[in-house]
């Protein structure tokens, strides 16, 4: 009974806070179209960027959204703090991974927001800083003409198996493993690298190449990312992927910079983003979906897995695995 | 201040007035002059700021120049990692290998269109300079799919022909890197010792000839001591740029953990954990590439302190006469072809391939029904890639223009100017190429967003001065190396007949040295189209240029379209090169002979 109290309390709480959130919405909406387009800083390519445009123009055509793609997180973290400190203002939204917030956030460049004004779901904002807009999801990808689906490893331990040496590729980062480790802990994950390192993988400056070099036979299979292995999967190569056992992955998150000239605008594409409909507009786009959001595809891709990932506060942490498995990976070449 | 002028005089003469100053002694020394003062100015705006943000940077714990505090922290970061010198070991061998390689064979070449009888010397020309306008990425993803172990076309052709149980070539290898780049960095040579090798008496060969020389001898007596300076010049940008070069080591070393010193300048810029660019780390890398190019560019000073050793254009004598190859015009003309079919050819046919299939793939009959005009036809629909087209070509041709202007006068300057500060002038123009792009492009950042009374940050204007910057070295040392070989005699002889020294310079000057110059514009136009690193930096909301567009292509997955981009560059560009060789034919002037 009491149970049934505190739910229809709950209930008639968030039914009465929609309208005046909607409302609040439709005010920042109006204000923000007499401003400046919102400057959106992120890395996706040009052509993905201008569709999830388009998809938030058709909810508010009066809104403009501009996107300078910088590429890489280090670069959007750079190029924040340089604009805010020669000319005072940066884009309005700031999309990249946590550690790269993190270092706008501990200059005092981000702004705080009020995410549930905005209707963004508790779960996507870690603090009032940042919000979560997709996540890059490590799978393992083999080529369907030289492995079978059941010869293609379906965990790690299969992943590692050295009848893998010659045939494998990977990411020139050891990002997988340091985000292993929050999950494995950092021996495990580092003796797991080392394994790794015994195969001889081939290394690729980015996942997009290490997935077409599967498609085209240069190896039998690869450690990449969902998003990276969608593109020849869909022009028709002959390539599987699926999620491993624990499945490492890097959330992306979104947050407002101080002195926006925008503020209300990016507000309301924020929380765009954050709804059903932009979240799937954003995946269909780039293919990065937020696994947060459970009709995106990367969600059901997921579903059930063991994730692994460190939490946003511990990017420093992450930071130095990184730094350390990286230097590991490197040694891929006195392997040889 | 005559010692320049009066090249007849003894050594023990110039000596002598270089202690006096002048003939008589009585004259004060010269001031820094108008020209000289115009161009310290523009350099130092130009290539100083960047330095000194640079050097700034490097202590900087932050690496931010603007940040607070000063520290050691990054010299110790990379000059305490043993791993930064097994960083530099491949890089010393990769940058050499490259050095000698491109320098034996763009030397090669050059001679043999520059000084030898060699027939379709217009055809030729185009041949070398093509491999210019192809992103090094592009080539080197288009050897992968030739020559890789596993799967690549040429290693399956020569498996099949010789059953061979596994592919004979390896690209994956050092071997591999030196080789991709040699082809991509031998029209850069051809272009800096082609007019060197125009511009010399064939007196000299012939006077050799006469007297049963050798062809080692005549190497070693006559043409490496003429050509020293553009020699050098040509070794020196070589070795710095191989030393810094990411696109064949990151496509072609990379994959089989074949790290240099430019992968970490990318890692440091890109992916360096704790979520922003290390560039204190970047800048004190950078400070060890400024010291080795100052100490270059002493050496360069000094060797071509003597200037009159090096002239071989002078009011008589002087014969531009080709030497006849006779018997061997069949194997000169394999040569240029083979250089050709390897740097261009082949990997434009794999690209042309890979242009043509849904996704990348070996050849091979299975992929013949999937073939498509799809990417070409998306391309040419693309808007964003027409605007980025523009852009591109009036930046580059804006930037080409400027710079081998400024390169004259650098030239100009140095080697015939009275005024003070020559050395200064000569050694800023070269430092650019010290400076990593990434350093260049942060430092322009800065200086944009802090002086914005110039509004040019984030529109493409910031690239035409970025890419003046950059390019200033390769064009000056160039045009210098040209300048070098034309006694000023000339000059003094249009002067003696009643002509001002601006009309010495147009009718005397400018005509003999406009073939290196139309060449340097063409490589700065080349290589302006093709420039990444900079460019994406600098991006702003509508600047992007065919190569940000390209890069956009091939990280995004869609290599593909990124190969349709380069077989539409190589097109255009052989355009633009048939057209020069045309004009070359109808505007003699502007032809090579």
């Amino acid at each position: 009974m009491k149970t049934a109290l505190t739910l229809a309390i709950v209930l008639a709480v968030g039914l009465a806070s929609f309208p005046a959130a909607a409302q609040s919405l439709a005010e920042l909406a109006s204000a923000a179209e007499k401003k400046p387009p919102v400057s959106w800083y992120e890395s996706s390519p040009a052509d993905q960027g201008d569709k999830v445009i388009a998809a938030f123009a058709k909810k508010h055509p009066g809104l403009k959204v501009r996107q300078t793609r910088l590429v890489g997180g280090n670069e959007l973290a750079v190029r924040t703090v340089q604009e805010m400190q020669a000319r005072g203002y940066t884009g309005d939204v700031l999309t990249g991974g946590a550690d790269h917030l993190f270092q706008i956030k501990g200059r005092g460049y981000l702004e705080s927001v009020n995410w549930a004004a905005l209707n963004v779901p508790k779960a996507l904002n870690p603090n009032p800083f940042m919000m979560a807009t997709a996540a890059s999801v490590y799978v393992v990808a083999w080529n369907s003409k030289k492995l079978s689906d059941a010869e293609a490893p379906s965990t790690w331990e299969q992943v590692l198996d050295p009848k893998w040496t010659n045939r494998m590729g990977s990411w020139v980062r050891a990002a997988a493993f340091a985000q292993l480790a929050a999950t494995q802990g950092p021996d495990t994950a580092r003796k797991q690298l080392e394994r790794f390192i015994a195969l001889k993988p081939m290394l690729f400056k980015s996942t997009f190449p290490l997935a077409q070099a599967v498609g085209s036979g240069e190896i039998d299979l690869g450690i990449g990312f969902y998003h990276s292995t969608l593109p020849p999967m869909n022009a028709g190569a002959p390539i599987k992927m699926r999620a491993l056992d624990v499945v490492p992955m890097h959330i992306i998150y979104s947050g407002i910079s101080k002195n926006a000239r925008n503020p209300e605008g990016a507000r309301v594409f924020l929380s765009w983003l954050a709804s059903e409909e932009g979240a799937l507009a954003y995946e269909d786009a780039t293919g990065r979906g937020n696994p947060m959001m459970p009709k995106t595809k990367t969600a059901q891709f997921i579903k059930g897995k063991k994730l692994s990932e460190w939490p946003p506060e511990k990017s420093e942490e992450l930071g130095a695995l990184n730094e350390h498995y990286n230097k590991l990976l490197e040694t891929v070449g006195a392997a040889r | 201040m005559l010692r320049w002028r009066l090249p007849w005089l003894t050594r023990k003469r110039q000596a002598a007035l270089k202690f006096s100053g002048t003939p008589s002694g009585g004259l004060a020394k010269p001031g820094l002059g108008p020209l000289n003062l115009g161009l310290l100015l523009l350099l130092l705006y130009l290539v100083a700021v960047p330095l000194l943000l640079l050097l700034v940077a490097s202590f900087k714990p932050t690496g931010l120049p603007l940040d607070e505090g000063f520290s050691l922290v990054h010299f110790k970061a990379v000059y305490g990692d043993a791993g930064f010198y097994a960083l530099l070991r491949n890089t010393a061998v990769f940058a050499i290998g490259c050095t000698v390689c491109a320098l034996g064979t763009g030397g090669v070449l050059a001679w043999l269109v520059e000084r030898t009888d060699l027939p379709f010397k217009g055809a030729a020309r185009v041949m070398i300079a093509l491999p210019m306008v192809l992103p090094p990425f592009l080539l080197a993803m288009g050897w992968a799919l030739l020559a890789s172990p596993r799967n690549g076309s040429l290693n399956e052709l020569l498996k099949s022909l010789l059953a061979l149980d596994q592919g004979p070539l390896n690209i994956y290898s050092l071997g591999g890197m030196v080789f991709v780049e040699t082809l991509a960095l031998v029209p850069s040579v051809y272009l800096i010792l082609a007019g060197a090798f125009r511009n010399m008496d064939p007196a000299l060969e012939e006077a050799a000839m006469a007297s049963g020389a050798r062809w080692s001898d005549m190497i070693t007596r006559i043409f490496i001591p003429m050509l020293a300076p553009a020699l050098f010049a040509a070794a020196a940008y070589l070795l710095i740029v191989g030393c810094l070069v990411f696109d064949v080591p990151g496509t072609l070393g990379m994959p089989v953990g074949l790290f240099v010193v430019s992968s970490r300048i990318v890692y440091l810029a890109t992916d360096q954990s704790g979520g922003t660019s290390a560039y204190g780390q970047i800048a004190a890398i950078g400070t060890s590439f400024l010291l080795l190019l100052m100490a270059l560019a002493w050496g360069y000073r000094r060797m071509t302190a003597q200037a009159n050793r090096f002239v071989t254009v002078t009011g008589k004598g002087f014969r531009p006469r080709e030497l006849k190859l006779g018997a061997f015009k069949p194997v000169a003309l394999g040569l240029v072809a083979l250089y050709f079919v390897l740097a261009v050819l082949a990997p434009l046919c794999l690209l042309a391939w890979t242009s043509l299939t849904p996704y990348l793939a070996p050849v091979s009959w299975e992929m013949l029904p999937k073939l498509g005009l799809d990417q070409h036809r998306a391309l040419l629909q693309n808007t964003r890639m027409g605007q980025a087209a523009w852009t591109s070509l009036w930046v580059s041709v804006l930037s080409a223009s400027v710079v081998t202007i400024l390169a004259l006068l650098v030239a100009w300057a140095v080697l015939r100017g009275k005024g003070r500060g020559r050395n200064l002038i000569d050694t800023l123009s070269f430092m650019p190429l010290a400076i990593p792009g990434t350093m260049i492009g942060m430092a322009l950042v800065y200086v944009y967003l802090t002086f914005s009374a110039v509004p040019i940050y984030g529109t493409a204007w910031i690239l035409v001065i970025a890419y003046v910057t950059v390019y200033l070295s390769f064009s000056s040392r160039t045009a210098s190396a040209t300048l070098i070989q034309l006694h000023p005699e000339l000059e003094e002889a249009a002067r003696t007949c009643g002509g001002t020294p601006a009309y010495a310079v147009r009718r005397i000057v400018l005509p003999l040295m406009l073939p290196a110059l139309v060449g340097a514009w063409v490589w700065v136009v080349a290589h302006v189209m093709r420039e990444l690193s900079t460019a994406l930096l600098l991006q702003g909301d509508d600047n992007a240029t065919v190569a940000v567009q390209l890069w956009s292509y091939w990280s995004g997955g869609e290599p593909n379209k990124a190969a349709a981009v380069g077989v539409w560059l190589v097109l255009a560009m052989t355009v633009v090169t048939v057209v020069w060789q045309w004009l070359s034919v109808r505007r003699p002037e502007l032809a090579p002979n």
